[in-house]
């Protein structure tokens, strides 16, 4: 089957962070040390792969929850309750100063893709802002179709992500090939659903804890940037 | 105590290696303004 469409991860794929306010830094600031187990409970690797369809009923539900995990999380650290308002005001005043740049080779990568007559979809586990994010990085008219957990109502590995997604853009699971930064989200996902994974081991990358330690008995593409896309292509 | 940037900067001397930034779980920078201007773009 011919290849009709590239799916791609945003954070860590297409851009990143160049300046933010991380909550271990605040909580840092606090004497507060985030253990690893809260960490991926609630703020990482456990997160993926859910369905949230209730709170993405409107940006207002989705930021809401989002509050309401940061509380929880809170809660199961040694934070004193009498500061959390400030830790909180303090995520909030440094993620005004956060900025979001895209890779060197991304934007000549697309343009190439879109060359080849490729459709072109972002498919993210992001918050509702996703598309400000990404014109922020300056890559909207590079995309036909983004789309962000956030709206779909699931996060990566989720199908409902994948099929919202095709269905945007009109294609088929065995027409499309899907990279990512992220091993069970960006590979294991996409795979199950049928489409074809690319996925990037950037230099300086953070590591990548869903990944198996032989990724060579995988059978996947794997490579520096996005440049890698055009072997899965050929 | 006066919180800026600074401030922040500072503190990633402490800040744990080898953990994914993740930037999109708590707060979004955008204001109304900025999602009102980007939706027409």
């Amino acid at each position: 089957m011919a290849i009709e469409a590239v799916l791609l991860d945003f954070y860590g794929t297409l851009a990143r962070a160049t300046r933010w306010v991380s909550v271990d830094e605040v909580l840092a600031e606090h004497g507060v040390e985030l253990a690893e187990e809260i960490r991926r409970r609630f703020w990482q690797g456990e997160l993926d792969g859910i369905e949230h369809l209730e709170q993405s009923r409107s940006r207002e539900h989705y930021m809401a929850w989002q509050q309401e995990r940061l509380l929880a999380m809170l809660s199961e650290t040694d934070l004193h309750h009498g500061e959390y308002e400030l830790v909180r005001e303090k995520l909030r005043a440094g993620n005004e100063q956060r900025t979001i740049e895209a890779y060197d080779e991304v934007p000549e990568v697309l343009a190439k893709l879109r060359g080849c007559g490729l459709q072109l979809a972002i498919c993210s586990n992001w918050d509702w802002d996703l598309a400000e994010a990404v014109e922020e990085a300056g890559l909207t008219d590079a995309f036909d179709v983004i789309v962000s957990s956030a709206w779909a109502g699931a996060r990566k590995p989720h199908p409902r992500i994948f099929e919202h997604t095709l269905a945007k853009i009109g294609v088929l699971p065995g027409e499309v090939v899907f990279v990512g930064d992220t091993w069970g989200p960006d590979v294991i996902g996409p795979r199950a659903y049928g489409m074809r994974p690319v996925y990037l081991r950037r230099e300086g990358h953070w590591p990548d804890d869903t990944a198996p330690d032989d990724l060579t008995e995988e059978g996947v593409v794997i490579g520096p940037d996005l440049h890698t896309v055009f072997e899965e292509l050929g | 105590m006066t919180t800026t940037f600074d401030t922040f900067s500072h503190a990633k001397s402490v800040l744990r290696k080898g953990v994914k930034p993740n930037p999109a779980l708590a707060y979004s920078p955008y204001t109304k303004k900025d999602r009102l201007i980007r939706r027409f773009l």
